[in-house]
Protein backbone atom coordinates (compact mmCIF):
# COMPACT_ATOMS: atom_id res chain seq x y z
CA UNK A 1 0.00 0.00 0.00
CA UNK A 2 1.14 3.13 -0.88
CA UNK A 3 2.07 5.62 1.95
CA UNK A 4 0.99 9.81 2.22
CA UNK A 5 4.44 10.19 3.62
CA UNK A 6 8.14 8.22 3.87
CA UNK A 7 7.74 9.34 7.19
CA UNK A 8 4.25 8.71 8.45
CA UNK A 9 2.57 9.41 11.61
CA UNK A 10 1.25 7.01 13.48
CA UNK A 11 -2.21 7.29 12.41
CA UNK A 12 -1.24 7.49 9.31
CA UNK A 13 1.08 4.24 9.22
CA UNK A 14 -2.23 2.66 11.04
CA UNK A 15 -4.98 3.45 8.44
CA UNK A 16 -2.58 2.59 5.69
CA UNK A 17 -1.68 -0.64 6.85
CA UNK A 18 -3.95 -1.85 10.01
CA UNK A 19 -1.39 -1.86 12.60
CA UNK A 20 -1.65 0.33 15.49
CA UNK A 21 1.40 1.43 17.06
CA UNK A 22 1.16 0.97 21.01
CA UNK A 23 3.44 1.05 23.91
CA UNK A 24 3.99 -2.62 24.03
CA UNK A 25 4.36 -2.42 20.30
CA UNK A 26 2.89 -2.71 16.76
CA UNK A 27 -0.62 -4.57 17.50
CA UNK A 28 -2.98 -5.92 14.57
CA UNK A 29 -6.17 -8.02 16.78
CA UNK A 30 -4.69 -10.39 19.10
CA UNK A 31 -1.07 -10.24 17.70
CA UNK A 32 1.14 -7.97 18.98
CA UNK A 33 4.87 -7.67 17.68
CA UNK A 34 7.92 -5.70 20.12
CA UNK A 35 9.89 -2.39 18.56
CA UNK A 36 12.74 -1.08 19.13
CA UNK A 37 12.36 1.95 21.94
CA UNK A 38 13.09 4.27 18.75
CA UNK A 39 10.30 2.75 16.18
CA UNK A 40 8.38 6.19 16.89
CA UNK A 41 9.71 9.63 18.28
CA UNK A 42 7.30 12.10 18.71
CA UNK A 43 4.42 10.74 17.12
CA UNK A 44 6.55 9.66 13.54
CA UNK A 45 7.13 6.19 12.78
CA UNK A 46 10.72 5.42 12.35
CA UNK A 47 9.55 3.61 9.02
CA UNK A 48 12.87 1.26 8.15
CA UNK A 49 12.93 0.07 11.40
CA UNK A 50 9.22 -0.78 12.17
CA UNK A 51 8.90 -2.66 8.41
CA UNK A 52 11.98 -4.32 9.36
CA UNK A 53 10.63 -5.49 12.11
CA UNK A 54 6.96 -6.59 10.87
CA UNK A 55 8.56 -8.26 8.04
CA UNK A 56 6.90 -5.70 5.61
CA UNK A 57 8.67 -4.70 2.30
CA UNK A 58 9.65 -1.48 1.96
CA UNK A 59 10.13 0.57 -1.15
CA UNK A 60 10.32 3.69 -2.72
CA UNK A 61 10.45 4.89 -6.00
CA UNK A 62 13.66 6.80 -6.79
CA UNK A 63 12.47 9.03 -8.90
CA UNK A 64 9.17 10.17 -7.28
CA UNK A 65 10.23 9.20 -3.91
CA UNK A 66 6.64 7.66 -3.28
CA UNK A 67 6.79 5.45 -1.04
CA UNK A 68 4.97 1.80 -0.51
CA UNK A 69 5.24 -0.99 2.25
CA UNK A 70 4.05 -4.48 1.88
CA UNK A 71 2.00 -6.37 3.91
CA UNK A 72 3.38 -7.26 7.33
CA UNK A 73 4.53 -11.16 7.90
CA UNK A 74 5.90 -11.55 11.69
CA UNK A 75 4.92 -15.57 11.24
CA UNK A 76 5.93 -16.26 7.51
CA UNK A 77 2.19 -16.94 6.85
CA UNK A 78 -0.12 -14.28 5.04
CA UNK A 79 -2.61 -14.51 8.06
CA UNK A 80 -1.52 -13.70 11.94
CA UNK A 81 -4.84 -13.88 12.91
CA UNK A 82 -8.49 -15.22 11.64
CA UNK A 83 -9.98 -12.26 12.90
CA UNK A 84 -11.57 -10.97 9.37
CA UNK A 85 -9.72 -7.54 8.71
CA UNK A 86 -11.28 -3.97 8.24
CA UNK A 87 -12.13 -3.96 4.22
CA UNK A 88 -14.07 -1.33 2.75
CA UNK A 89 -14.46 -0.73 -1.18
CA UNK A 90 -16.78 0.79 -3.82
CA UNK A 91 -19.58 -1.40 -5.37
CA UNK A 92 -19.98 -1.21 -9.06
CA UNK A 93 -22.09 2.17 -8.25
CA UNK A 94 -19.53 3.84 -6.52
CA UNK A 95 -21.46 3.63 -3.03
CA UNK A 96 -19.25 2.11 -0.02
CA UNK A 97 -19.59 -0.91 1.56
CA UNK A 98 -18.02 -2.50 4.66
CA UNK A 99 -17.61 -6.18 5.17
CA UNK A 100 -18.07 -5.67 8.69
CA UNK A 101 -21.64 -4.12 7.83
CA UNK A 102 -22.32 -8.56 7.24
CA UNK A 103 -21.74 -9.78 11.10
CA UNK A 104 -24.06 -12.32 11.90
CA UNK A 105 -24.04 -13.65 8.50
CA UNK A 106 -21.53 -15.78 7.29
CA UNK A 107 -20.12 -14.94 3.91
CA UNK A 108 -18.61 -16.26 1.00
CA UNK A 109 -15.60 -13.77 0.17
CA UNK A 110 -14.85 -13.99 -3.70
CA UNK A 111 -12.41 -12.67 -5.86
CA UNK A 112 -12.16 -12.71 -9.50
CA UNK A 113 -11.01 -10.43 -12.65
CA UNK A 114 -12.23 -9.74 -16.35
CA UNK A 115 -9.28 -10.60 -17.59
CA UNK B 1 -27.56 -18.76 -0.80
CA UNK B 2 -29.17 -16.01 0.75
CA UNK B 3 -31.86 -17.83 2.26
CA UNK B 4 -29.53 -20.07 3.84
CA UNK B 5 -28.01 -17.61 5.73
CA UNK B 6 -24.81 -16.81 3.94
CA UNK B 7 -24.34 -13.69 1.93
CA UNK B 8 -21.75 -14.03 -1.46
CA UNK B 9 -19.56 -10.84 -1.81
CA UNK B 10 -17.90 -10.85 -4.72
CA UNK B 11 -14.42 -8.43 -5.23
CA UNK B 12 -13.59 -7.60 -8.77
CA UNK B 13 -9.61 -7.19 -8.69
CA UNK B 14 -9.04 -4.62 -11.54
CA UNK B 15 -6.44 -1.95 -11.44
CA UNK B 16 -8.51 -0.28 -14.93
CA UNK B 17 -10.95 0.79 -12.96
CA UNK B 18 -15.15 -0.54 -12.71
CA UNK B 19 -15.44 -0.46 -16.62
CA UNK B 20 -13.96 -3.48 -17.40
CA UNK B 21 -15.47 -5.47 -14.76
CA UNK B 22 -19.09 -4.09 -15.94
CA UNK B 23 -20.50 -6.52 -18.84
CA UNK B 24 -19.98 -9.40 -16.56
CA UNK B 25 -21.82 -7.72 -13.41
CA UNK B 26 -24.33 -6.14 -15.89
CA UNK B 27 -24.52 -9.84 -17.25
CA UNK B 28 -25.33 -11.93 -14.30
CA UNK B 29 -27.58 -9.55 -12.08
CA UNK B 30 -26.28 -10.67 -9.50
CA UNK B 31 -28.61 -9.79 -6.02
CA UNK B 32 -25.64 -9.71 -3.79
CA UNK B 33 -22.92 -7.12 -2.83
CA UNK B 34 -20.94 -6.63 -5.83
CA UNK B 35 -17.54 -4.58 -5.38
CA UNK B 36 -14.37 -3.03 -6.91
CA UNK B 37 -10.64 -3.52 -5.81
CA UNK B 38 -8.58 -0.93 -8.03
CA UNK B 39 -6.13 -1.49 -5.49
CA UNK B 40 -5.48 -5.15 -4.91
CA UNK B 41 -6.27 -4.90 -1.43
CA UNK B 42 -7.93 -8.21 -0.65
CA UNK B 43 -4.96 -9.62 -2.47
CA UNK B 44 -2.98 -8.30 0.17
CA UNK B 45 -5.21 -8.80 3.40
CA UNK B 46 -6.32 -12.62 2.48
CA UNK B 47 -3.45 -13.70 -0.06
CA UNK B 48 -5.06 -14.30 -2.81
CA UNK B 49 -2.69 -15.41 -5.83
CA UNK B 50 -4.98 -15.94 -8.64
CA UNK B 51 -8.43 -15.71 -9.28
CA UNK B 52 -11.05 -16.97 -8.67
CA UNK B 53 -10.25 -17.96 -5.41
CA UNK B 54 -13.16 -17.61 -2.17
CA UNK B 55 -12.99 -16.70 1.85
CA UNK B 56 -14.89 -18.04 4.42
CA UNK B 57 -16.12 -15.86 7.44
CA UNK B 58 -18.45 -16.64 10.25
CA UNK B 59 -21.47 -14.47 12.13
CA UNK B 60 -18.24 -13.35 14.30
CA UNK B 61 -15.84 -12.39 11.18
CA UNK B 62 -13.95 -15.26 11.69
CA UNK B 63 -11.74 -16.25 8.67
CA UNK B 64 -12.90 -20.27 8.69
CA UNK B 65 -11.10 -20.81 5.17
CA UNK B 66 -8.23 -18.90 4.13
CA UNK B 67 -8.29 -17.80 0.63
CA UNK B 68 -8.31 -20.79 -2.13
CA UNK B 69 -9.44 -21.49 -5.46
CA UNK B 70 -13.42 -21.55 -5.56
CA UNK B 71 -16.17 -22.18 -8.26
CA UNK B 72 -19.70 -22.07 -8.08
CA UNK B 73 -20.14 -24.79 -10.21
CA UNK B 74 -18.33 -27.66 -11.53
CA UNK B 75 -16.46 -26.40 -14.18
CA UNK B 76 -17.41 -27.23 -18.03
CA UNK B 77 -15.09 -27.70 -21.00
CA UNK B 78 -14.35 -24.99 -23.12
CA UNK B 79 -17.29 -24.04 -25.57
CA UNK B 80 -15.90 -26.30 -28.59
CA UNK B 81 -13.21 -25.88 -31.05
CA UNK B 82 -12.35 -22.40 -31.98
CA UNK B 83 -12.87 -21.08 -35.47
CA UNK B 84 -10.13 -21.12 -37.71
CA UNK B 85 -9.80 -17.18 -37.97
CA UNK B 86 -9.18 -17.38 -34.26
CA UNK B 87 -5.18 -16.86 -33.57
CA UNK B 88 -2.82 -19.11 -33.17
CA UNK B 89 -2.00 -17.75 -29.95
CA UNK B 90 -5.94 -17.87 -28.78
CA UNK B 91 -6.16 -21.44 -29.85
CA UNK B 92 -2.97 -22.24 -27.75
CA UNK B 93 -4.34 -20.64 -24.85
CA UNK B 94 -7.18 -22.66 -24.89
CA UNK B 95 -5.56 -25.38 -25.56
CA UNK B 96 -3.77 -25.23 -22.35
CA UNK B 97 -6.87 -24.02 -20.57
CA UNK B 98 -8.61 -26.26 -21.26
CA UNK B 99 -5.70 -28.64 -19.16
CA UNK B 100 -6.44 -26.22 -16.10
CA UNK B 101 -7.22 -28.90 -13.47
CA UNK B 102 -10.04 -26.94 -10.91
CA UNK B 103 -9.56 -29.45 -8.28
CA UNK B 104 -12.88 -29.15 -6.02
CA UNK B 105 -14.71 -27.68 -8.79
CA UNK B 106 -17.26 -30.57 -8.07
CA UNK B 107 -18.10 -30.31 -4.67
CA UNK B 108 -17.30 -26.79 -3.88
CA UNK B 109 -21.02 -25.76 -3.83
CA UNK B 110 -21.93 -28.36 -1.61
CA UNK B 111 -19.41 -27.52 0.89
CA UNK B 112 -20.71 -24.02 1.09
CA UNK B 113 -24.29 -25.64 1.66
CA UNK B 114 -22.65 -27.95 4.07
CA UNK B 115 -21.10 -24.82 5.99
CA UNK B 116 -25.02 -23.14 5.77
CA UNK B 117 -26.69 -25.78 7.10
CA UNK B 118 -24.52 -26.76 10.20
CA UNK B 119 -22.54 -24.09 10.66
CA UNK B 120 -18.93 -24.24 13.01
CA UNK B 121 -19.99 -28.00 12.95
CA UNK B 122 -19.31 -28.08 9.44
CA UNK B 123 -16.56 -30.82 8.73
CA UNK B 124 -15.15 -27.82 6.11
CA UNK B 125 -15.00 -25.39 9.10
CA UNK B 126 -10.86 -25.18 9.62
CA UNK B 127 -9.35 -24.48 13.50
CA UNK B 128 -7.77 -21.65 13.99
CA UNK B 129 -4.44 -22.86 13.67
CA UNK B 130 -5.18 -24.78 10.03
CA UNK B 131 -6.78 -21.64 8.50
CA UNK B 132 -3.53 -19.60 9.31
CA UNK B 133 -1.45 -22.49 8.60
CA UNK B 134 -3.27 -22.44 5.00
CA UNK B 135 -3.43 -19.22 4.02
CA UNK B 136 -0.05 -19.12 2.07
CA UNK B 137 3.47 -18.35 2.93
CA UNK B 138 4.17 -14.42 3.26
CA UNK B 139 8.24 -13.70 3.49
CA UNK B 140 10.35 -9.97 2.86
CA UNK B 141 10.48 -11.13 -0.83
CA UNK B 142 6.62 -11.35 -1.61
CA UNK B 143 5.65 -8.33 1.09
CA UNK B 144 8.25 -6.16 -0.95
CA UNK B 145 6.21 -7.83 -3.92
CA UNK B 146 3.72 -6.19 -2.74
CA UNK B 147 5.10 -2.90 -2.33
CA UNK B 148 6.20 -2.73 -5.58
CA UNK B 149 2.53 -3.59 -7.10
CA UNK B 150 1.43 -1.02 -5.32
CA UNK B 151 3.39 1.14 -6.66
CA UNK B 152 2.52 -0.07 -10.36
CA UNK B 153 -1.15 0.61 -9.77
CA UNK B 154 -0.05 4.22 -8.92
CA UNK B 155 1.69 5.10 -11.65
CA UNK B 156 -0.55 2.69 -14.19
CA UNK B 157 -3.54 5.25 -13.41
CA UNK B 158 -1.52 8.18 -13.03
CA UNK B 159 -1.18 7.58 -16.96
CA UNK B 160 3.11 6.67 -16.95
CA UNK B 161 2.75 3.28 -17.98
CA UNK B 162 6.31 3.17 -18.43
CA UNK B 163 6.86 3.45 -15.06
CA UNK B 164 4.68 0.92 -14.00
CA UNK B 165 5.76 -1.60 -15.65
CA UNK B 166 9.15 -1.39 -13.88
CA UNK B 167 7.32 -1.89 -10.92
CA UNK B 168 5.25 -4.63 -12.37
CA UNK B 169 8.53 -6.61 -13.33
CA UNK B 170 9.74 -6.03 -10.06
CA UNK B 171 6.37 -7.39 -8.71
CA UNK B 172 6.88 -10.07 -11.11
CA UNK B 173 10.58 -11.13 -9.87
CA UNK B 174 9.82 -11.03 -6.33
CA UNK B 175 6.74 -13.28 -6.36
CA UNK B 176 6.99 -15.16 -9.37
CA UNK B 177 4.34 -17.73 -8.45
CA UNK B 178 1.87 -14.75 -7.73
CA UNK B 179 -0.38 -15.64 -11.00
CA UNK B 180 -2.71 -12.52 -9.85
CA UNK B 181 -0.07 -9.58 -10.27
CA UNK B 182 1.40 -11.34 -13.29
CA UNK B 183 -2.29 -11.26 -15.44
CA UNK B 184 -3.29 -7.82 -14.13
CA UNK B 185 -0.25 -6.79 -15.79
CA UNK B 186 -0.04 -8.68 -18.66
CA UNK B 187 -3.59 -7.40 -19.53
CA UNK B 188 -3.21 -4.35 -19.85
CA UNK B 189 -0.63 -4.19 -22.74
CA UNK B 190 -1.72 -3.74 -25.86
CA UNK B 191 -4.49 -2.69 -27.75
CA UNK B 192 -7.57 -2.57 -24.53
CA UNK B 193 -10.35 -1.82 -27.69
CA UNK B 194 -9.55 -5.36 -28.93
CA UNK B 195 -11.65 -7.66 -27.16
CA UNK B 196 -9.13 -10.50 -27.30
CA UNK B 197 -6.62 -7.81 -25.83
CA UNK B 198 -7.45 -8.69 -21.80
CA UNK B 199 -6.75 -12.20 -22.18
CA UNK B 200 -3.68 -12.62 -25.10
CA UNK B 201 -1.21 -11.52 -22.07
CA UNK B 202 1.78 -12.14 -24.49
CA UNK B 203 3.97 -10.75 -27.31
CA UNK B 204 2.17 -9.84 -30.51
CA UNK B 205 3.75 -9.00 -34.20
CA UNK B 206 4.95 -5.45 -34.49
CA UNK B 207 4.59 -4.39 -30.31
CA UNK B 208 7.29 -4.63 -27.84
CA UNK B 209 6.44 -7.01 -24.66
CA UNK B 210 7.61 -5.90 -21.81
CA UNK B 211 7.59 -8.37 -19.60
CA UNK B 212 10.34 -11.65 -19.27
CA UNK B 213 7.51 -13.84 -19.35
CA UNK B 214 3.80 -14.31 -20.39
CA UNK B 215 0.53 -16.34 -19.35
CA UNK B 216 1.71 -19.03 -22.01
CA UNK B 217 5.15 -19.62 -21.41
CA UNK B 218 4.43 -19.48 -17.77
CA UNK B 219 1.80 -21.95 -17.92
CA UNK B 220 3.69 -24.32 -20.43
CA UNK B 221 6.68 -24.49 -17.66
CA UNK B 222 4.67 -24.58 -14.64
CA UNK B 223 1.73 -27.29 -16.05
CA UNK B 224 -1.67 -26.70 -16.48
CA UNK B 225 -2.57 -28.73 -13.58
CA UNK B 226 -0.48 -26.87 -11.72
CA UNK B 227 -2.50 -23.53 -11.97
CA UNK B 228 -4.89 -24.10 -9.03
CA UNK B 229 -3.43 -25.84 -6.50
CA UNK B 230 -5.07 -28.70 -5.19
CA UNK B 231 -7.35 -27.85 -1.81
CA UNK B 232 -8.66 -30.45 0.31
CA UNK B 233 -12.24 -29.54 1.24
Amino acid sequence: MLLSSASPTVDEFADATGWKLEPQGACRGDVCVPLPTDAVTAGVVGLEAVADRLGMGLVTDPDSGLTAVGPASPGGRVLVTTEAPELELPDFDGNPFRLNSLRGTKVVLVAWAPY
Amino acid sequence: MHPQGVEIVTVCLETLGVEPGRPYVDAAQPEHPTLVDTGHVVDELFGIVNIPNAVWIDEAGTIVRPAEPAWPAPRKPGGGPLSEEAPQRIRDIMAEASKIKAWSAEIYADAVRDWAANGSASRHVLPADEVIARSGSRDSFTSKAAAHFSLAEHFERSGDHAKAVEHFRDAHRLAPDNWTYKRQAWSIEGDLDNPLARFWQGPAEGRDWPYESDWLTDIRAKGAEQYYRNVEL
